[in-house]
């Protein structure tokens, strides 16, 4: 069973964080939801192990603890924002920090679609898989998303 | 919309650049019992403790987040429960979790997640059924499953093959079902099980990435940049509710997606035709015909095309689709009789004054038409300059069925200064009248509200309210009755339109038939009248009718829907003969006025 979690951790943990960083904008936040759903899925092991798709369900956790990390340095931006300070930047390109900032700005099942298709690479069936939505609404919500993204950005190009 | 994927590529792959680094610091549990692990540097056992602490410390923030989502957030997770409990619980870390030297258990706030809602699939909420309009509405239970879950084969494949088996992608999830081709890029998948009202296709679709064709239309969406991403190609049936998304590629580009969904169109309305009949040429009228489509709050406007079959998206609204914010005549002198909008309903004797003022515009400025006049509750306004209208008279501000409280229709010339008012008819308040009973007044029949002015101002309709829903058209002016060519009764049951020289377009119920008539009503004789049918919605004892005069011509339109419950129906009159306008999915159909000679 080790082997087995011990995979797992070797295959997830880096999608995990990658997932987190770009949910939550901060690496901090991003290594603590990542360690966390590692851990859930650690001490859950008995159980997961049985599951046909143990990284589904560890995407799932770090999905939900990213949402509430997101919204809590959201509500410490707002705070922050009264003393003019900016978020940091995480990525060596302004574009791509705006890029992710324009997307955690959508709502919540676009914002995790699109990270789990572009951060985690995943495909769109195993986006469905990992939601346990249709493949059709993974679709519609990409859809929906970038033409939202398409959107903001281009009007902050103009 | 090419650069996003290009930029989220980037993103995503800098996202898995910067976590690399990050993921190495993180702390890997692990089941081997080790009793006496290797002595570590206490760099790294440091660093497990603080892992540990922050690990606590997020989950703690979870917590207080958790309660706030639990009290406030109604779409808060995007999935569902991935852990059991109810209520947040505290569950020791395992002790191998942590290096033999911090041993003390660190406690662990774990909280279940509320199942995720599909917020995507939403219901739709029916709009408010008129007569001219339509709604898509959830198809019955047994039609959502079929429209939601059927497997339905595309009438081609992208290759010009036709579709054979379908395969299920996954037989234990049956979500998609697809039909291979000779290559990877001829293939189409279905995805199943979630219900699509529809609704988008009116703000994603009309520009180049829609197809229609009698009662089909398709709505072409890339979900990635063509070529490299899906396309998903959304079918529908105007009127029966049901959307059905298929996708293709990766591998097709746009323009061959949208080639694709327009053969599909055809194809489909081939096998399937909508039995929709060409409006002869010689009825046509000399503006173009459009119809609304109600797929949403926001009524989208279609204009017929030069065949006299198809509808084509109207991209830029015409005036037709203008809301004037009230009634405004325009004089033949160059004043304006403007009325505001009034509320949804009037009060007696409460609900006109501060609403349903007006004011003539000669100079720039505006002022009331006549001293006298008082507020009124109906207005029309001949080119001329003959005003009619409707008011409430409550001496004193006394409230509705006070004494001396009545409701008059009255006339007034404002070609002549020193015009007086004209008293046309009044009545008494009516007790039995009284429909609803409020602070500030009364809703109560009584009395008419005047719909429309001959252009010399001689001849004018009202429309009498018997309840809510119903009431009498009259047209009032006249020596005697007008004239009908129905033997029997025949009351009127749409909006009167005055022609040029004293004729006048009514709808009459004739039995069970509907009447369109021109009638002469200087002459006192019919003109024409045509027989169009048990044209009649049976809800509100009435029709629409739409009228256009020019060069000495006159088309109609009538629409109508048996019911609120059915869809609606229209045909074009000219010169007594009939085309019907009736097409799958649209109601509405009227005269293109910006565009009239």
């Amino acid at each position: 069973m080790s082997d087995s979690f011990d995979a797992l951790y070797t295959r997830e943990a880096p999608r995990l964080v990658a997932l987190s960083l770009s949910l939550t904008g901060n690496r901090e936040a991003a290594r603590d939801v990542a360690q966390e759903a590692l851990l859930r899925a650690y001490r859950e092991w008995g159980r997961v192990s049985l599951m046909d798709r143990p990284g589904a369900w560890v995407r799932r956790v770090a999905i939900n603890l990213a949402t509430d990390a997101h919204r809590r340095l959201q509500r410490e931006r707002t705070a922050v924002s009264r003393l003019a300070a900016q978020p940091a930047a995480v990525f060596d390109e302004p574009d791509i920090d705006r890029f992710w900032a324009v997307v955690r700005d959508l709502p919540d099942r676009q914002r995790v679609v699109v990270a789990l298709r572009y951060a985690d690479d995943m495909s769109v069936e195993d986006i469905a898989s990992v939601l346990d939505i249709t493949e059709g609404t993974v679709t519609k919500t990409l859809f929906m998303a970038r033409r939202s993204l398409a959107a903001r950005l281009g009007e902050e190009e103009s | 919309m090419s650069s996003i994927d290009e930029l989220a590529g980037r993103a995503g792959a800098a996202a898995r650049r910067a976590a690399a680094p990050i993921a190495e610091t993180l702390q890997r549990p692990s089941f081997e019992m080790t009793p006496e692990p290797p002595a570590e540097p206490s760099r790294v056992v440091r660093q497990r403790v603080i892992a540990a602490l922050v690990g606590a410390g997020l989950a703690a923030a979870i917590v207080a987040a958790f309660v706030i989502v639990r009290h406030g957030d109604d779409n808060a997770r995007v999935g569902p429960a991935p852990v059991s409990s109810i209520e947040p619980e505290v569950t020791p870390v395992p002790a191998t979790l942590v290096a033999p030297t911090t041993t003390t258990a660190v406690p662990v706030v774990t909280s279940s997640m509320p199942a995720s809602t599909d917020v995507s699939t939403t219901v739709v909420s029916t709009a408010p059924a008129t007569p001219t309009s339509i709604s898509p509405s959830i198809p019955p239970a047994d039609d959502l499953d079929a429209c939601v879950n059927q497997p339905v084969s595309p009438p081609v494949l992208p290759d010009g093959a036709a579709p054979t088996v379908e395969v299920a992608d996954r037989p234990t999830d049956p979500t998609s079902v697809r039909w291979d081709g000779s290559t990877p890029t001829a293939t189409v998948t279905q995805l199943l099980g979630t219900y699509w009202d529809g609704s988008y296709f009116a703000t994603v679709g009309f520009g180049s990435q829609y197809a229609y064709n009698g009662s089909f239309e398709a709505a072409v969406l890339p979900v990635g940049d063509p070529p490299n991403g899906l396309i998903t190609i959304d079918v529908a049936r105007f009127g029966d509710g049901c959307v059905r998304h298929y996708s293709i590629g990766p591998g097709v580009e746009l323009e061959e997606a949208v080639d694709f969904a327009h053969t599909w169109i055809d194809l489909l309305d081939a096998a399937s035709p909508s039995q929709v009949v060409a409006i002869p040429a010689l009825l046509r009228p000399p503006v173009p015909i459009i119809a609304r489509r109600y797929t949403s709050s926001v009524p989208s406007t279609w204009k017929l095309g030069a065949d006299g079959v198809t509808l084509a998206p109207v991209a830029v609204p015409g005036e037709s689709d203008q809301v004037l914010d009230g009634v405004q005549f325009v004089l033949d002198n160059g004043d304006v009789v403007t009325q505001p909008d009034g509320p949804g309903f009037l009060t007696r004797c409460a609900g006109e004054t501060p609403n349903l003022t007006f004011a003539s515009d000669p100079d720039g400025g505006s002022h009331p038409l006549h001293p006298d006049l008082g507020p009124i509750s109906s207005l029309a306004v001949s080119p001329n300059g003959i005003v009619v209208a409707t008011r409430d008279v409550c001496p004193g501000g006394a409230a509705w069925g006070a004494v001396g409280t009545h409701w008059e229709l009255v006339r007034l010339d404002l070609r002549d200064p020193a015009a007086v008012i004209e008293i046309l008819e009044s009545s008494e308040p009516d007790p039995a009248g009284v429909q609803a009973t409020f602070p500030e007044g009364v809703i109560s029949l009584g009395g008419s509200f005047v719909q429309s002015i001959s252009d010399d101002g001689r001849y004018f309709s009202t429309y009498t309210p018997v309840n809510a829903e119903q009431g009498i058209h009259a047209i009032g002016g006249t020596e005697g009755p007008v004239p009908t060519a129905c033997a029997g009764p025949a009351d009127l049951i749409s909006t009167p339109h005055f022609l040029d020289g004293g004729g006048v377009v009514v709808a009459r119920r004739c039995g069970d038939r509907t009447l369109l008539e021109i009638v002469d009503l200087d002459a006192g004789a019919v003109v024409a009248s045509t027989d169009i049918g048990d044209a009649f919605n049976r809800y509100s004892a009435s029709l629409q009718v739409e009228v256009l005069e020019a060069g000495g011509e006159v088309w109609a339109i009538a629409n109508w829907s048996d019911d609120v419950e059915t869809p609606p129906e229209a045909v074009l009159v000219h010169n007594g003969q009939i085309a019907v306008l009736t097409r799958p999915g649209f109601g509405g159909f009227s005269f293109e006025r910006s565009e009239a000679p």
